[in-house]
């Protein structure tokens, strides 16, 4: 069970509409390495790991993470708040609102929709850590690339709070990932399969 | 204190807190990390106790329903702040 906190992790104020950052911003929402896919990958792996303290992790990571789509979609909303016709034609925003008006929907920047294939569950907890943590880095680098594109403060502040983010979480999921070794055989930690062979 | 100020000090003080708690799931010993924690928390019960007095709850189960159903009336996160 979740409960809903009326804030958001990270203030977000953007007093200029810019539809043409929303466009490729929209993908850390709903693109292969965006904050839904992260948010769904770690709470799915939870309930066959066998070690209680990553399951402490993936649970608060990915609640954590149900945050920061909200950030997403905050940025999102607040650029493509009372646009114009003609602000819509000049950003090229014209695909999008066809479909979706203002709406938040959760697609990469490409344009195509959110697909669950992008979080991996794979019920092999070394598997999913290492997947966790290239997880981290990817949508580490897609901040790094959305910050060599935007120039507005407003924009970029929160874009730097969650880009820091996936560095903090990398760092948890290693130290998750270094737990489940240290209660693995140190000569051969693919001997078994702690989330099947441990029943 | 404006909303946005009252809003900030909870922000920062759960911030605090998820952060470390995070560091405390995978370091449960770090006695630095424990008496933060506990410092922070105290911060964090006050600065919400500030803000739902005057601005309304921040968990619908915060709501005090002396003056009706408030729940739905105050703004939400992602509207621009006055």
């Amino acid at each position: 069970m979740w409960t809903y906190e009326r804030k958001l992790q990270y203030p977000i104020n953007i007093k200029n509409p810019n539809p043409a950052m929303a466009k490729f911003i929209i993908t850390q929402y709903g693109g292969p390495d965006g904050e839904i896919g992260a948010s769904l990958r770690y709470l799915s792996q939870r309930y066959s790991m066998p070690y209680r303290k990553v399951a402490g992790v993936l649970t608060d990571i990915g609640s954590e993470e149900l945050g920061h789509f909200e950030m997403v979609s905050t940025i999102v909303h607040q650029l493509t708040r009372n646009m114009t016709i003609e602000q819509i034609k000049e950003a090229g925003f014209e695909d999008y609102f066809v479909d979706h008006t203002s709406g938040v929907y959760a697609q990469a920047a490409a344009g195509f929709p959110f697909d669950a294939l992008c979080f991996a569950s794979k019920g092999d907890a070394i598997t999913d850590l290492t997947e966790d943590m290239a997880a981290e880095q990817k949508a580490r680098t897609t901040y790094d690339n959305i910050l060599r594109m935007v120039d507005d403060p407003d924009v970029i502040e929160p874009i730097k709070f969650l880009r820091q983010r996936e560095v903090t979480h990398f760092q948890r999921f290693g130290e998750a990932l270094r737990i489940v070794q240290d209660n693995l055989d140190s000569k051969n930690f693919y001997a078994i399969n702690p989330e099947f062979d441990l029943r | 204190m404006t909303r946005a100020e009252a809003l900030r000090r909870v922000q920062m003080y759960s911030f605090a807190l998820d952060d470390t708690g995070l560091f405390l799931d995978t370091h449960p010993d770090n006695r630095a990390a424990l008496t933060f924690y506990d410092d922070t928390r105290k911060k964090y019960l006050e600065a919400v106790e500030d803000y739902e007095m005057q601005f309304g709850p921040l968990t619908a189960k915060d709501s005090d329903v002396e003056n009706g159903w408030t729940w739905v009336d105050a703004p939400w996160p992602w509207e621009v702040e006055e």
